[in-house]
């Protein structure tokens, strides 16, 4: 049994030996495992990663912790992204109260337009990677944003306990004793192919490689299909990703156009901000079940209104984003078909560029001038 | 490069001790040669010949300032290739992440370009960038300023050193603390040398592996340090980029405000050589105006074949023509092409109009008993209108004829089959109106000749039907049964009208839509314009002069926005104490002063004094818009409102003298619009300044509010130094210092002539409207000339206002004769609220209350948005002294120089005590 953490004070030695049993055992129960590319394990991932990177992992590395690593760091890196949303949408809402009315009008605006943007951005700049990843996963086999669930045996931490006063004369030992932490294995969701220069290829089964070279016209029965696709997989991690990152900011500034155009605001206003548009009065000495009912109706009334004000907005928005306001004319007019085409410009051309690409790659690899593949050969 | 470097290195001091053919390796070669240890591989000399690895070419960066601003640029540079290699399949995981940072600002400027589409205003439009650019250089500086700066103070050294690695790649030291590139610390720099690091940590000289405990102490703390970044970042970063934001407005506004001015000076300067002073006769008309011109001429030509226009057409075309023309052109153009088109006479028949003669006849005739027996039917009157021809035999060999040929026939009255009468009926055809009459007429009378009279008492039937025909005659007469419609046709001649306005029309609208391009930058609307900037400005200044310091009191404005008699009450005051002191005094009449002078120098050149003789030439005109365009030489004075209503004038001279004389007659709405000549036959004196005018009365505006403002300081000075003299009484002063800080546009007159005419009145006005006499002299000291001269000119008008009705005994007075405001002058100056608002100028309490808000407001923002920030970086520099703390087993520098005090103090001791124990020893042998 491991010594628990809190507080228990063990000899180092036995600590040590038991430490390292325990190890082997785990690393023999735990091994890193990939994960299917499904909505589930990608929710999951992110959830994983957003929940640690607001709690655990700062924890750690504010005490320096030596097991905080590079991961953590990177998973803490939406924590500015969330936060600063946060920071934006709530300062401008939050010190609307203070200003005079006019103030407090433009203020809670520009607060709105503001949450409007920000929704927006983040998500077109979530979905839209799928525009990517999506068409070449299905024409490569190769998905970039397949996960695997990374686990990572932490370095033991012995510390040493408190010297013993000199006064004290309970306790008989003359050296400090020592105390074992952090011996649970740490999980990390990451990408299989995150890294073109260090891709997971250890973790994916022989028959992925089969799939991919067959994909990308390389051919069947391979003599070692490993090492053919690779070049290939490479490539496709570096236009892939590319692609994706260029594209998705694009997308996102869609969004944020999307969020200018229109009038979100008065739908923030109505329909977000608390205001009750239900109509059934709650009585205040009427009996639970009553005031409930008359809750839900509201609720359900709010709802439903608001789910037709929201695709009314939307629509109204996305009419003025492409055709622009009524009224303008030359790039006022067409800055949002510009925005528009330019971010589904970048898509199709990430997408076309990564597939005809890997299709090229495989066609010189089939080249006889450069592999006769009719003629024995041995892997060096 | 490096492997075949270290392959030509390959070289071996012995025989070559692997023979390749036989495989047989000499043994020799595996025994272990003499090692020399901790002997760096660089200084290996030479002469020992040994395989050995390439000298390392990574390095630390250091942080100066020109390095690393050299280095922002190399690494933009590695930035875009990276996004190149990284579309080429070519890109290492080092410059797929930077691909990240290019997508953020791709992204940041589609953003930015998007959204200035949806500003009016220049600078708001420039905002957008600019607050791309505060936040990029928020992203960078924040972790300098706030994080990494402290920490270094603290701990000693630079937790985001960066390095450049072997291939060449810029990375931060400390980012994965897995990985620390310690060897690069080779101590060059006492900021690379561990050691000097482990002294600023106090990490006791003798330890044991101090350089390791070193290291792990800068782990830690940079570890802490990236982690602190991370969680700071959310929300020091927003707040960072809304105080740069702000701060860059206040710097760039003033600045891009001057440049528009500037722009907008040598654009009319510009103009003005081109259309007054050129004189190059060689006129080239510029493409935009040709463009105007051929729009007119090809409306005119298109149409020209006697086609029929609808009234929304001719608005249609008109609107696009002449939008932006000012108001009131593109209708009077609209009003003169209709004229010229109409045809009073003419209607295009087709089915509907039949229809509705049908039914015409039908309500006029239905409710008489023998008039009803005259109603036609539809087909009825079209076969009046053309006979049908029974269809021929041999038609078929004939040759068909065209739909032109059919609507020649039909407007002859030649006979028609029945299919082409449909058929020209249902596609309409333009008739005159006499003709349609007469075959209804026609149609009317063959149904009452037909139509059985013969039931009737003893009258014979002839004679009562020719009765109904003439009843029926005089209901159809003067077309009264046909529709009212306006028909409007090209004609051939009405063609040749319109054209011959296109070219004079097309210069004229475009140089007017550049003239007022021009003026928007000077004048316009926005906020970025000379005069909304200085309003602006004008509104900080009064505010901040009646409530100093107010950065740090705003919070006390709050109670007092909006409400009126509290600004009063609390302004008066701090006026009152503001009037004591000379120097505040003299320093505050200067500042609005200045303003003043800042606004008469934008409008009238260098020499503002120039707004004295404006002053004079406008006097003798009416200010409402027609301004004696001989009366004055423009050229004389070359001021930019000068130049602006001289353009205007040629403008309009060009264009009346742009078309030929006798068209004149037929644009008469035109011409009375562009030139205000009232029948357009000549170019007479007075034109329409469209803009000018509106730039007249926007000085005037400006003018007069700071000579309020200086007005009202003045009269508190004079309450201050002549406390209740025997000229002027306490109360009287106490109404004035009321009345003209606090009177409304509504009221200012009323609050006068409520007053009887009483002494005490004539009293109140000389104590207010006598600048002359009583103007303190330090106030009088700190205006400029041109200043003082449109403070009197105020006055005086405001005076002539009030008591220039030549019944009233005031103004006589007074004494100000020469006063030149005539009474229609009056009339005309007090005719709207806008004219009365300019008469008296911005009511001051309705000033601050504006200034209040803006500053409580702008105050309100910097205290939240500066409090956070401050929150977040005071938070991160007192997190620094929580993180390093040292480990129990560290030893420390303190406590081992302690140590060795108290070992040297206890040397000297034992040396003491030996010294008096052989003393003691020495004595004791004495003594034995």
């Amino acid at each position: 049994m491991i010594p628990k953490v809190t507080g228990e004070t063990v000899n180092y030695a036995a600590g040590r030996k038991e430490h390292r049993n325990q190890m082997q055992q785990k690393k023999e129960n735990e091994e890193p495992k990939v994960l299917s590319s499904n909505i589930k394990n990608r929710m999951m991932s992110g959830f994983h990663r957003t929940a640690n990177a607001f709690t655990e992992y700062p924890a750690k590395g504010l005490k320096g912790d030596i097991n905080s690593n590079f991961y953590e760091f990177l998973a803490m890196g939406r924590v500015p992204y969330l936060l600063g949303s946060a920071t934006f949408i709530g300062v401008f809402n939050a010190a609307s109260q203070f200003f005079d009315s006019r103030g407090m009008q433009q203020s809670k605006k520009i607060g709105l337009k503001l949450a409007a943007g920000v929704i927006f951005y983040a998500l077109a700049k979530t979905l839209s990677k799928d525009l990517i990843t999506r068409p070449v996963s299905w024409a490569t086999g190769i998905d970039i944003e397949q996960p695997y669930l990374n686990v990572v045996y932490p370095f033991p931490k012995v510390i040493l306990s408190e010297p013993p006063k000199p006064n004290d004369k309970n306790n008989n030992n003359e050296t400090p004793t020592r105390i074992i932490q952090d011996l649970d294995p740490q999980y990390q969701y990451q990408k299989l192919w995150e890294s073109g220069e260090f891709p997971r290829i250890d973790l994916v089964k022989p028959e992925f490689f089969d799939k991919v070279a067959k994909k990308n016209g390389l051919g069947e029965n391979l003599n070692s299909a490993e090492n053919e696709v690779k070049p290939i997989l490479k490539n496709v991690i570096s236009t892939a990703t590319t692609a994706s990152r260029v594209s998705s900011f694009l997308w996102a500034a869609c969004g944020v156009a999307l969020a200018a155009c229109g009038n979100w605001d008065s739908y923030y206003d109505t329909y977000l901000s608390g205001t009750k548009l239900g109509k059934n009065p709650i009585k205040k000495d009427a009996p639970f079940k009553d005031k409930m009912k008359a809750r839900l109706g509201n609720f359900w009334q709010h709802t439903k209104e608001g789910t037709i004000a929201l695709k009314e907005t939307f629509k109204t928005s996305a009419k003025e984003f492409y055709n622009g306001a009524p009224g303008t004319k030359g790039f006022k007019k067409h800055a949002g078909k510009v925005l528009f085409f330019t971010a589904l410009g970048s898509t199709v051309f990430g997408v076309a560029n990564t597939i005809i690409r890997a299709r090229n790659m495989s066609k010189n690899l089939c080249d006889p001038d450069v592999i006769d593949r009719s003629k024995d050969s041995m892997a060096v | 490069m490096a492997v075949s470097k270290i392959q030509n290195q390959v070289s071996f001091t012995q025989k070559p001790n692997i023979d390749t053919n036989s495989g047989n390796v000499n043994m020799e070669r595996l025994l272990p040669l003499p090692r020399k240890h901790y002997l760096n591989h660089n200084e290996i000399p030479d002469s020992v010949n040994r395989i050995r690895p390439e000298p390392g070419q990574g390095h630390l960066l250091n942080g100066g300032f020109f390095s690393s601003l050299g280095r922002f640029f190399s690494n933009r540079i590695y930035d875009i290739k990276s996004v190149y290699k990284g579309y080429t399949g070519t890109a290492n995981d080092h410059q797929l992440g930077r691909t990240n940072d290019v997508g953020l600002v791709l992204g940041g400027l589609g953003i930015a370009s998007f959204l200035t589409t949806k500003r009016i205003a220049t600078m708001p439009k420039h905002m957008e960038f600019i607050g791309l650019a505060s936040f990029l250089s928020s992203m960078a500086l924040w972790p300098k300023i706030g994080i990494f700066g402290p920490a270094r103070a603290v701990h000693g050294f630079d937790a985001d050193k960066r390095y450049i690695d072997d291939q060449g790649r810029n990375k931060s030291v400390f980012q994965d603390p897995n990985y620390v590139p310690f060897e690069l610390f080779r101590g060059d720099k006492k900021s690379e040398d561990i050691s000097a690091i482990a002294d600023y940590m106090g990490i006791s000289k003798d330890a044991p592996n101090r350089n390791e405990m070193a290291k792990d102490q800068m782990r830690k703390v940079a570890t802490q340090n990236h982690t602190l970044w991370m969680l700071t970042s959310g929300v020091a970063v927003p707040t960072l980029t809304a105080l740069l934001c702000n701060g860059f407005e206040r710097i760039y506004e003033p600045l891009l405000v001057k440049y528009k001015n500037s722009l907008s000076d040598s654009k009319l300067n510009k103009m003005y050589e081109t259309l007054i002073n050129s004189t190059d006769k060689k006129h080239t008309t510029p493409k935009p105006a040709k463009k105007i011109a051929n729009q007119i001429r090809n409306f005119a030509t298109v149409n020209r074949s006697e086609k029929v226009l609808t009234g929304e057409q001719i608005t249609n075309f008109v609107n696009t023509v002449a939008k932006d023309a000012g108001s009131g052109v593109s209708a009077a153009l609209a009003k003169d092409i209709r004229a010229i088109l109409a045809q009073p006479d003419k209607a295009v028949v087709d089915n509907k109009y039949i229809e509705e003669i049908a039914k015409n006849i039908e309500a006029k005739f239905q409710g008489h008993n023998l008039l009803k027996k005259g109603i036609v039917s539809f087909d009825e009157i079209v076969r009046a209108l053309c006979p049908i021809k029974a269809p021929e035999k041999n038609a078929a060999n004939d040759k068909k004829p065209s739909a032109d040929d059919i609507i020649k026939a039909f407007k002859e009255g030649k006979e028609l089959t029945k299919d082409q009468v449909d058929d020209v009926i249902k596609k309409g055809v333009l008739l005159d109106k006499e003709r349609v009459n007469k075959a209804i007429t026609k149609a009317v009378n063959d149904k009452l000749a037909a139509a059985d009279f013969t039931n009737t008492n003893n009258i014979p039937a002839e004679k009562i039907r020719q009765r109904v025909i003439d009843m029926a005659g005089n209901v159809i007469r003067n077309n009264a049964l046909l529709p009212k419609s306006e028909t409007y046709v090209m004609t051939e001649s009405a063609a040749n009208n319109i054209k011959s306005i296109a070219g004079a029309m097309g210069e004229y609208l475009y140089n007017f839509r550049q003239l007022r391009g021009i003026n928007e930058l000077k004048m316009g609307n926005v906020a970025d314009s000379m005069d909304a900037y200085l309003w602006k400005k004008l509104e900080t200044a009064f505010t901040n002069i009646v409530y100093p310091n107010n950065v740090f009191t705003s919070k006390s404005f709050k109670p007092l926005i909006d409400n009126t008699s509290d600004i009063e009450k609390t302004a008066q005051a701090n006026i009152e104490k503001l009037v004591k002191d000379d120097e505040r005094y003299a320093k505050a009449i200067k500042k609005i002063d200045a303003l003043k002078t800042e606004y008469l120098k934008a409008v009238f050149g260098n020499d503002e004094r120039q707004y004295i003789q404006y002053n004079e030439f406008i006097k003798g005109n009416n200010a409402h818009g027609g301004v004696n365009w001989n009366a004055r030489t423009y050229s004389d004075y070359g001021t930019q409102i000068d130049k602006y209503l001289e353009i205007e004038t040629k403008l309009a001279r060009n264009f009346y003298e742009g078309i030929e004389g006798n068209k004149r007659g037929l644009f008469n709405n035109l011409l009375t619009t562009i030139t205000n000549n009232q029948n357009g036959n000549n170019f007479g004196k007075t034109v329409t300044f469209h803009d000018a005018a509106a730039n007249v009365k926007k000085v005037e505006n400006f003018v007069t509010a700071c000579d309020r403002i200086i007005h009202s300081l003045d009269i508190y000075r004079r309450a201050y130094l002549n406390p209740a003299s025997k000229h002027v009484e306490q109360d009287l002063f106490n109404e004035a210092k009321h009345n003209v800080i606090s009177a409304q546009s509504n009221d200012f007159f009323a609050r006068f002539n409520n007053r009887s005419k009483s002494v005490k009145f004539r009293q109140y006005m000389d104590l207010i409207f006598a600048p002359n006499k009583y103007l303190d002299d330090l106030t009088k000291a700190n205006m400029s000339e041109a200043s003082r001269y449109t403070m009197d000119g105020w006055i005086d008008k405001l005076r002539a206002l009030l008591f220039n009705d030549k019944k009233n005994w005031q103004y006589s007075e007074f004494g100000h004769n020469n006063c030149p405001i005539g009474d229609t002058y009056k009339d005309n100056l007090l005719s709207t609220p806008d004219a009365r608002y300019r008469a008296q100028g911005k009511n001051p309490v309705e000033f601050l209350n504006q200034g209040l808000k803006n500053s409580y407001n702008s105050n309100k923002w910097l205290r939240m948005f500066g409090g956070l920030f401050i929150g977040v970086f005071s938070l991160s520099v007192i997190a620094q002294f929580f993180f390093g703390k040292k480990d129990s087993t560290i030893p420390l520098e303190k406590d081992r120089l302690k140590q060795e005090k108290l070992n040297q103090q206890n040397a000297i001791d034992n040396q003491i005590n030996q010294e008096l124990n052989e003393e003691l020893e020495g004595e004791a042998a004495h003594a034995n």
